[in-house]
This record gives structure tokens, C-alpha cells and sequence, in this order.
């Protein structure tokens, strides 16, 4: 089956924004972006290394934001990034798991790849997405 | 078709999110409104947005968008839950994600009677 790209998005994001908006508002800030899985992810790192927590959080959000970049001129209503987890692979790749309705979205896009990366330096996480369709979907 | 990788994910539980019912048994309104007035509303939303750090030594009002004013979507995340936390209310993500300007929030705030 013959694929193509959809779109791609970056996004960068300075890690102190992220401890700056939990110190202020807590798990309702957090709720406001993140799953509970991630939040439970976050808050075992948190309990470990502060920084690092931030960290982590910095690079989802980046993913998301990178997500909603890559997708063009679309509503971000219809995208809710708590349904847009980011989860780990066992080697440490992270890939993206998608819930419904916005896996649905994606659906109705097109989009059946997901193709993510994160990094993290010091104060900054950054993170690249590219979006992938099948031509015949796309040419319908 | 989202590859298997994307799906072959174990069922987490979806977030709960409960509902913020007032228990008014008993009690009746004979015509009184409790809803706030928007000149309170445009008043205290503004106030909100003033006090983020980020605007500091900016003019806010009612008309600025939150572009106008520098902010993101991160700022803006903070921002809502700011002023969920000022009106003691709790915004939909799907309404909260529509939300770029102080006059949507006010709007919304409006349209909203648990607002205190």
C-alpha cells in the first residue's frame, strides 16, 4: 500500500512553564492536558526527581502540541489532548495511543501512522511528528 | 487503519470528570437571579487574565485576545484553570479548547449559572 506524508509539526517548550503551572494549579492544570495515565506516570518520576518530572511532562506536551501542528488548520476542540496519550515503549521510544473520539478523528482524517520524537535538554523539551496517510484514502 | 502499535495498548480507564450539581432541595427562587452580572464577570475575567504573570505591564480588556497579549495554548491552559478556580466552575475541554480571547471567556462565563 502506498503511503504518504499528511503533515508534520515541531514543537519546543521550556520545562519551567510546566513546574510553574503545577506549583499555581495542580492536578487541574495537569487534568487540563494529560491522561490519568500519564499523570500517574508523572507523579511516580515526580516522587523520584523533581526535575525529570518536568521534564516529562514538557515533552508531552510538545508532542501534543507538535500533533495539532502537524494536522494543519484543524479545530483543536476536536483533537482534546487527554485523549492523545504518549506512552513508552519498553526500549524507551515513545509512540502515541490514541482515544476515542479523537482516534475517530484521525480516522475520518486519514491519518493511520504516527510517527514521534522527544527529546530534552536542561530547561527545553522539543518534539517532531510526522503524519501518515495512504494515497487512496486521501484521493477518495 | 491505525497500526497495531497504536492499538495493541492496554484498556486504561478513561478520566472521570464529575459534574459540579448544586443540591437545591428545597429551596425556591421566586423570580431572583443568581447569575452573576457581566460587568462583575468582565470585571473579574479581566483581572484574572491581568494578574498572569506573563502579561504583567500589558493593557488587558475585554476585547484582547489572548494572541494579542502573547499568550500560547500552554498559557492559555493555565489561564482557564485560573478561572475556573476564580468563578469555582469547571469548563468542558471541548469548550475550554474554543476559548482565545477574554470576551469568550466572559462569554462562556455567562452562559454559565453554577459561576460564583
Amino acid at each position: 500500500m502506498t503511503s504518504r506524508i499528511y503533515g508534520i509539526g515541531n514543537d519546543i517548550v521550556k520545562v519551567s512553564r510546566l513546574k510553574s503551572s503545577f506549583e499555581r494549579h495542580g492536578d487541574k492544570f495537569l487534568k487540563r492536558a494529560f491522561h490519568d495515565d500519564e499523570i500517574v506516570v508523572f507523579k511516580q518520576i515526580f516522587n523520584e526527581n523533581n526535575d525529570r518530572a518536568f521534564q516529562f511532562l514538557g515533552g508531552r506536551w510538545a508532542a501534543k502540541e507538535s500533533i495539532y501542528k502537524a494536522l494543519g488548520n484543524q479545530e483543536r476542540s476536536k483533537l482534546n489532548f487527554q485523549n492523545i496519550r504518549i506512552f513508552n515503549h519498553t526500549n524507551g521510544k515513545p509512540y502515541v495511543d490514541l482515544l476515542d473520539p479523537t482516534n475517530q478523528y484521525f480516522r475520518e482524517l486519514g491519518i493511520d501512522t504516527i510517527h514521534l520524537a522527544i527529546s530534552h535538554e536542561d530547561e527545553y523539551a522539543i518534539s517532531n511528528v510526522i503524519l501518515e496517510t495512504t494515497l487512496d484514502k486521501l484521493d477518495k | 487503519m491505525i497500526r497495531s502499535t497504536f492499538s495493541a495498548i492496554s484498556k486504561f480507564a478513561q478520566p472521570t470528570f464529575t459534574l459540579q450539581a448544586s443540591t437545591t432541595y428545597g429551596v425556591r427562587y421566586f423570580g431572583g437571579d443568581a447569575r452573576l452580572g457581566e460587568k462583575e464577570i468582565t470585571e473579574r475575567v479581566v483581572d484574572v487574565v491581568s494578574k498572569y504573570d506573563k502579561v504583567a505591564g500589558k493593557s488587558v480588556s475585554p476585547n484582547s485576545t489572548f494572541k494579542e497579549l502573547g499568550l500560547d495554548s500552554l498559557d492559555s491552559a493555565d489561564i482557564l484553570v485560573a478561572v475556573e478556580e476564580e468563578f469555582g466552575i469547571e469548563i468542558p475541554d471541548e469548550e475550554a479548547d474554543k476559548i482565545t480571547s477574554c470576551l469568550q471567556t466572559i462569554d462562556y462565563i455567562k452562559k454559565t449559572p453554577t459561576a460564583k
